[in-house]
Formats: C-alpha cells, sequence, structure tokens
C-alpha cells in the first residue's frame, strides 16, 4: 500500500488538519497519507475530524519519538473507497 | 479583532450576554468550558468541520447567531484555531472576535474585587475565574499580606505596586494540589517570609515560616494585621485556617461557600475523613458565626454574590452545607461514598509546589489546565 508522508511536527492547530485536508484532496484514491504531528491536541481532533468527514477516513493512530526525541503522533487517513 | 479573558468575563457579568462559539473538539469542550456569574449563549462546532465544509459550518453558526443579541466570541485551546475560524466568519459578513490565548489564557486570567473596605482591614479578592481559584490581598493601612496565590505572581506585585501596600508576608493555606502555587516566588521576590504548615511542606526543597496552632502573628510595624493560625487537618494533613483580625477566616480548601473540601486527594479518604470531620464540626463550632469565610475555590456560579464575589459568614455556611450537621459516621461514609479519581497532573503539581520537580513552561501551562476538583463530589 502506497504511503506519503506530511511533516506537520512544530505545526499547532489548526496547520496540521488544514495541510492534511490540502494534500487529501490531491491524492489518488486509496493512498494513505500519513500524518506527523507533534501536538497531543491533534489525536482527538483527527478523531473528532475524521468521524464527520463526507470522504476520508482514520486508519489508525501511534505515538512515537522522533530522532530529536519528541514525541510525535502519526495519523493515517486515506479517501474512503 | 481581539477579545481578552478578562474582557470576556466582564461582558458575562456585566449581563451583556456574550454569544461564545466554541471550536475545540467535543471532548475537550464537555470537560471545560467558558463560564461566569451571569446569561451567555454558547455553540460548539470544532474548527475542523470548517476545513471540512465552510459553507455548511458558517451557515450553522450564522442559523444560531441570528436570534442573539450579544458580541460573537470565538473560543479555542490556544487561541490560534479561533482566530482561523473567526477570520472566516468576519469574511462571510459576521463580526467575530477571537479569545486572545485560547482556554490556556482563560485559565490563567484574573480579576481583583474589593470584599470589604472597613476601618482596621481591607480585603481584596483575586478570583482566576477559569479555574475558579481564588486567592486573597489583605492590608491593615500600608502593611498588607497575599494568600494562597497563583504562579503569575506579577499580578500581585502589581496591584501590591498600585495600591501603595507593603508586603509582609505570603500564606499557603494548605499544599495545592489543583493549582501551581505562587507563594514561595512571591514571597522571594518581595523578600518575606513565606509562611506554610511543615506536615504539607516537610519536604519542601526550599526554606518557609512554619506556621504553628494557636500562634498569633502581628505583622507590619505601622499598622498590624494580626493572623491566627489554626490547624485542621483533613483536605491535608497540613491544612492551616487563618484569622484574620478577628474578622475574617481564610478557609482555604477546608469549607468553601458551598460544599467541602475533598479529603480523598492524597489516597486515605476515610482516614482524612475523620480528621476533616474534627476540624468543620469541632474546631469551627468554637468559631464566631459572624466570621466571613474566604475560600479558596469556587466550584459554581450558583455561589457567587450579586457582586461576583464568593464570600459567606460561617452562620450562613452552617445553615447551608449538610456535611456540617451530620454525624461522625453519616460524615465518614458520604465523604467515602463521594470519592472520586484525582485529575492526572495533581501528584506532579504537588511536587512542582515542593520545589522538589522542575518543569518547562508548556508543561506548566498543560497541567493547570481544567477547572479545580478539589471540592467534595455530591453523589
Amino acid at each position: 500500500m502506497a504511503e506519503t508522508t506530511l511533516d506537520a511536527r512544530g505545526l499547532k492547530c489548526p496547520m496540521p488538519i488544514i495541510q492534511a485536508r490540502k494534500r487529501l484532496d490531491a491524492l489518488p484514491p486509496g493512498e494513505v497519507l500519513a500524518v506527523v504531528a507533534t501536538d497531543p491536541g491533534s489525536v482527538l481532533d483527527f478523531q473528532g475530524w475524521m468521524k464527520t468527514s463526507a470522504n476520508f477516513e482514520l486508519l489508525g493512530q501511534e505515538e512515537s519519538k522522533d530522532e530529536q526525541g519528541r514525541r510525535t503522533f502519526i495519523h493515517r487517513l486515506r479517501r474512503k473507497s | 479583532m481581539q477579545v481578552s479573558p478578562v474582557e470576556l468575563y466582564a461582558a458575562i457579568e456585566g449581563g451583556r450576554r456574550p454569544s461564545i462559539l466554541d471550536v475545540r473538539n467535543a471532548e475537550d469542550h464537555a470537560r471545560w468550558k467558558v463560564d461566569g456569574p451571569g446569561r451567555f449563549d454558547s455553540l460548539n462546532i470544532p474548527y475542523f468541520a470548517f476545513i471540512e465544509d465552510e459553507a455548511a459550518s458558517i451557515s450553522k453558526v450564522k442559523a444560531w447567531k441570528a436570534a442573539l443579541p450579544g458580541d460573537l466570541t470565538v473560543v479555542c485551546a490556544k487561541g490560534d484555531s479561533s482566530a482561523f475560524v473567526a477570520e472566516i466568519l468576519r469574511a462571510s459578513g459576521l463580526p467575530a472576535a477571537n479569545l486572545e490565548g485560547g482556554m490556556a489564557a482563560w485559565g490563567a486570567a484574573s480579576v481583583r474585587k474589593l470584599l470589604v473596605s472597613g476601618p482596621a482591614t481591607r480585603v481584596w479578592q483575586v478570583l482566576r475565574f477559569g479555574k475558579g481559584c481564588l486567592s486573597y490581598l489583605v492590608a491593615a493601612g500600608n502593611d498588607a499580606l497575599v494568600i494562597d496565590p497563583h504562579r503569575h505572581v506579577e499580578e500581585y506585585r502589581k496591584a501590591l505596586a498600585d495600591l501603595g501596600l507593603n508586603l509582609r508576608g505570603v500564606f499557603d493555606t494548605h499544599l495545592h494540589a489543583d493549582h501551581l502555587s505562587g507563594a514561595h516566588a512571591l514571597a522571594e521576590a518581595e523578600g518575606v517570609p513565606y509562611f506554610a504548615h511543615p506536615l504539607d511542606f516537610a519536604g519542601a526543597a526550599f526554606e518557609f515560616s512554619a506556621v504553628r496552632d494557636g500562634q498569633a502573628l502581628a505583622l507590619g510595624e505601622i499598622n498590624v494585621v494580626p493572623v491566627s493560625f489554626l490547624h485542621a487537618p483533613g483536605h491535608t494533613p497540613g491544612s492551616t485556617l487563618l484569622l484574620v483580625n478577628n474578622a475574617f477566616l481564610l478557609t482555604g480548601d477546608t469549607l468553601f461557600v458551598g460544599h467541602i473540601g475533598r479529603p480523598d486527594l492524597g489516597g486515605r479518604a476515610r482516614e482524612w475523613a475523620h480528621d476533616l470531620f474534627k476540624s468543620l464540626t469541632v474546631r469551627l463550632a468554637k468559631l464566631d458565626g459572624a466570621l466571613r469565610a474566604l475560600p479558596a475555590h469556587t466550584s459554581g456560579t450558583a455561589e457567587f454574590r450579586a457582586d461576583g464575589t464568593v464570600v459567606e459568614t460561617l452562620d450562613v455556611l452552617r445553615h447551608r452545607i449538610a456535611f456540617l450537621r451530620m454525624s461522625e459516621v453519616d460524615f465518614v461514609q458520604a465523604v467515602v461514598d463521594g470519592v472520586a479519581p484525582a485529575p492526572a497532573a495533581y501528584a506532579a503539581i504537588r511536587l512542582l509546589n515542593l520545589g522538589v520537580t522542575e518543569a518547562s513552561e508548556d508543561v506548566r501551562l498543560e497541567m493547570e489546565l481544567g477547572r479545580n476538583e478539589c471540592a467534595l463530589a455530591r453523589r
């Protein structure tokens, strides 16, 4: 499965979701977008957005650490089939 | 277009019935939101709904706002997403202001109100409205004390300077768990003693002046503010009431104007409940009913008087609060039944208040989010 990454580290809301929306609109159906964010608030916000989204769905979320040791939150999204 | 937390609070309190659009997610909105003693209208549409479908979201806001009289303010966690939404709304022709700094700023801001200006003593109540935290500035002549200050100590320093007062001492009524104390920092900055009870502060990384039960202190040289300490364990083992000029009783988190303090935050509900019972009945019963109780928290807008302050005489509280009339057996059972989980950040806040740990400003801000949960829940 093809996956592209959107680096949203260091961005404050609403930017991660604004940028994710732009990228998703341009992505071919089936391709997964992995949004990497550092804002802990992004977890509930991506969940909330995907619950009401007409065209996109949330595949999963995970917490990780980046190479600088920052807490990161990875949100995987794709266009609904 | 920006509105500060103090301006929004004044609009609620002043009867201007503001319209508040909260653009955080539903979970965060349900947990903690703008509130105050007055009428306002509110609606929750998350900012991501505007990104998902801008036109539909604007229509929803316009339909809601059409029948409402007040000015519209948009609110989010830190003020960025709300600025984004306010701009979208303004572009669509709807005047909308942004709450500057969001809920983080709402939780940090405070207003100061003169409670009483008698011949001997003046008392100001500093209300941190977003968290429901109350602190006090007490003065006689030019001498002043500060009790239970929050961490934004520059506000107290400015008030002291504006009022031309000399600070003589700073107190914590107990080791706070719901918010970060500014008491030690304020005392250090002003070069005055920091008074606290050793049962709560024995593990502190800094020096403090230990208060002793029944001990009276006279602070200041020209005018004297006598303070008596009354040890009242229960909410915490070191909880202390402060009797000021025999007219005011600083009740800390032992007694609020509509509730009593939780004795379960230290994890020993039953044991501390017995202590709290004795403090509230035996100890308080001996005190004059005309004393005005000044609590360290408010737990709801029903507790406010018409002038926006939170204060009642002990006589009123003895009638109002059922816990003060219970038998010890019933009291302890009611407390144990009311035990609720302590918010996750409380243990870390205690350690910071003892000065034994460090934290960045971001972490401090994060751990202080939300209203205090220091009053006993009524089930």
